[in-house]
């Protein structure tokens, strides 16, 4: 019965995303491409954060591999789908090298050692000027054509992107989906409960952690291969620690616990940040006009978002653990 | 090695920064049989548990496995060689079901713990489909240790005492040669500590299982083992059936630290 229900939801969902492009404005289909995307990101974060039981502090170097990779390529006209292969390929490869060293401890370790592996991408991403353009980043990552031999499929476009985006979100949704009801899925549950026991049941751990590990890094070097053409840039934020920061506070907002908590986290935390960042002059504009308050107060651009998303996650942090999602399973009475 | 020896220590010794915890023991299990290792806190016990499943690693000495060397394995190699063990503070999957729990030791016998595709199929006893293999090893074991009506319970909810049948379960599911019990009965009441004699009693018929078992409490010794193996200091002080154990006043005065 309850499965009924979700699988009804769950088309209702996939149809109105397929017909959105035809009710929203190119400005909110760019930003529904976004949460797409970043969805996609946090995701497979989650399959090492909420299923594993390990934080990933460096998941922003695999996104970012994926996307200099592809931006590379497709900067040096090879076909769209054969730069965004290479991008999962390469992200998969150095998940696997980074992944090897990383499962090697948990906890607060393994939380630092991914971020000191991410810095390291982030510092061959900046500093290596030939190949990533360094600070400027590679622009101008622009792809018309899907790129297969015979077949015309047009990505150009905030419309045709957005399908395309949609098509791997669903994708490596369904494929999450399955791996983390899988056997293996349930294993990588019982090592977040007790390492030790399963290692008493013949599991050999880090084997187990560090597949978890590449799964994650390919996901998400897929979600970085399809950012850059999107963006049309890959610039060195993406491999900064600050974006690896990112899918940590969209799970925490949206719950780790739950699938599909990280895909509400990062769409909720992506329109937050739109409706806040384009009103938030009124706020000012209101600060200014009271007595206290200098003028000059209401032409100051002052960014108000990170502010309201700490408001935002401190009561999540210290009264909701599970996030909006374990919220929403409750007013629907049921626990997953 | 006699046929029916399944498992043959020789000359085992471990050292801790000059400390020798266990110092040159050798004994050997018969197959299917139930044999108590007892001595004071502190004799070694636990070390020994912890060089046969390989959480240690001994200074010297043989572990033989139906005449495998095991000394020295990983934990995992010596699980899948057939030695499972349960922990003296109950070791489980607390937010995971009483049904995830075996799962998960079954996945890993059934050398599925790469399967990444196919689903683990069901989530309650309701959403019956009975030819899944995995699903009926669970239901095996569930019934052998008679947990069935707390299938779907998440295991921290439950008692001590269903947490200690739970672990039991899951070792069960392994389907080892030889099953290590580090004190399977401490800090329960007298009904649960009757329940598991019971249930281990009723296993090791069913399966013709070994098992190696440390305990405190003595009634319980001397109903289930055949054999018991008295430790001190790291060294065996003496092997005996219980009539020779329990006849030997000295030993129990000085050593068993009990008055019964």
């Amino acid at each position: 019965m309850k499965n009924r229900i979700g699988l009804i939801v769950l088309m209702a969902v996939v149809v109105i995303m397929l017909l959105l492009p035809t009710l929203l404005s190119p400005f909110n289909l760019v930003l529904l491409t976004e949460m797409l995307l970043m969805g996609l990101f946090t995701l497979s974060f989650n399959l090492l954060f909420g299923y594993t039981g390990l934080l990933s502090f460096g998941h922003a170097a695999y996104f970012a591999t994926g996307a200099y990779v592809s931006a590379y390529l497709i900067k040096a006209s090879i076909p769209f789908i054969l730069a965004i292969l290479a991008g999962v390929i390469a992200s998969v490869v150095v998940a696997a090298v980074l992944g090897y060293f990383s499962v090697r401890v948990d906890k607060i370790y393994f939380a630092m050692l991914t971020l000191a592996f991410g810095m390291m991408v982030f510092t061959i991403v900046f500093q290596w000027r030939e190949v990533t353009g360094g600070s400027d980043g590679i622009a101008g990552v622009i792809a018309a054509d899907l790129g297969i031999p015979g077949l015309t499929v047009k990505i150009q476009g905030f419309t045709n992107y957005y399908y395309l985006s949609l098509v791997a979100f669903i994708f490596v949704t369904y494929c999450l989906w399955r791996i983390t009801h899988s056997p293996f899925g349930e294993l990588l549950q019982a090592s977040r409960e007790n390492a030790q026991r399963l290692i008493f049941l013949g599991v050999d751990i880090r084997r187990l952690r560090w597949m978890a590990f590449i799964i994650a890094g390919g996901f998400a070097g897929l979600a970085g291969s399809l950012w850059a053409p999107f963006q049309r840039v890959a610039n060195p934020e993406i491999a900064h620690w600050t974006f690896s920061a990112m899918p940590v506070l969209m799970t925490i907002l949206g719950g780790s616990r739950s699938f599909f908590g990280p895909l509400v986290g990062a769409g909720v935390f992506l329109f937050l940040e739109q409706v806040i960042q384009s009103n938030q002059r009124y706020f000012w504009q209101w600060l200014a006009s009271l007595p206290v308050f200098d003028a000059s107060l209401g032409e100051r651009q002052l960014d108000l978002w990170n502010f309201f998303l700490g408001l935002l996650l401190i009561p999540l942090i210290l009264g909701f653990r599970g996030g909006l999602m374990a919220y929403i399973d409750k007013l629907a009475g049921n626990r997953e | 090695m006699p046929p029916d020896t399944i498992l043959q220590v020789t000359k085992l010794v471990k050292d801790f920064n000059g400390i020798r915890a266990v110092n040159e023991i050798s004994f050997t299990l018969a197959t299917g049989t139930i044999t108590a290792v007892i001595g004071p806190n502190g004799a070694g016990k636990t070390t020994l548990y912890n060089l046969i499943s390989g959480q240690l690693s001994p200074t010297s000495g043989s572990i033989k496995l139906k005449g495998k060397e095991i000394a020295g394995l990983l934990p995992d190699k010596i699980v899948k060689a057939g030695i499972g063990r349960s922990f003296q503070i109950t070791s489980v999957f607390p937010s995971l079901t009483v049904l995830q729990n075996i799962r998960t030791a079954v996945i890993s016998r059934m050398g599925r713990q790469f399967d990444l595709w196919q689903g683990v199929e069901w989530d309650s006893p309701g959403d019956d489909s009975a030819s899944s293999p995995l699903q009926r090893a669970v239901h095996e074991i569930l019934a052998l240790v008679g947990i069935e009506h707390l299938a779907t319970n998440i295991v921290s909810t439950l008692s001590h005492g269903d947490q200690a049948l739970v672990e039991m379960a899951i070792v069960l599911a392994l389907e080892p040669h030889l099953i290590l019990l580090d004190e399977p009965t401490a800090g329960m009441s007298r009904e649960e500590t009757r329940h598991m004699v019971e249930l281990i009693r009723h296993v090791q018929r069913q399966t013709g299982c070994t098992f190696l078992i440390t305990e405190h409490d003595m009634e319980v010794v001397f109903e289930l083992a055949k054999k018991i193996i008295v430790m001190h200091q790291g060294v065996i002080l003496s092997t005996g059936s219980h009539e020779e154990i329990s006849n030997n006043i000295s030993v129990r005065r000085a050593y068993l630290g009990t008055d019964d």
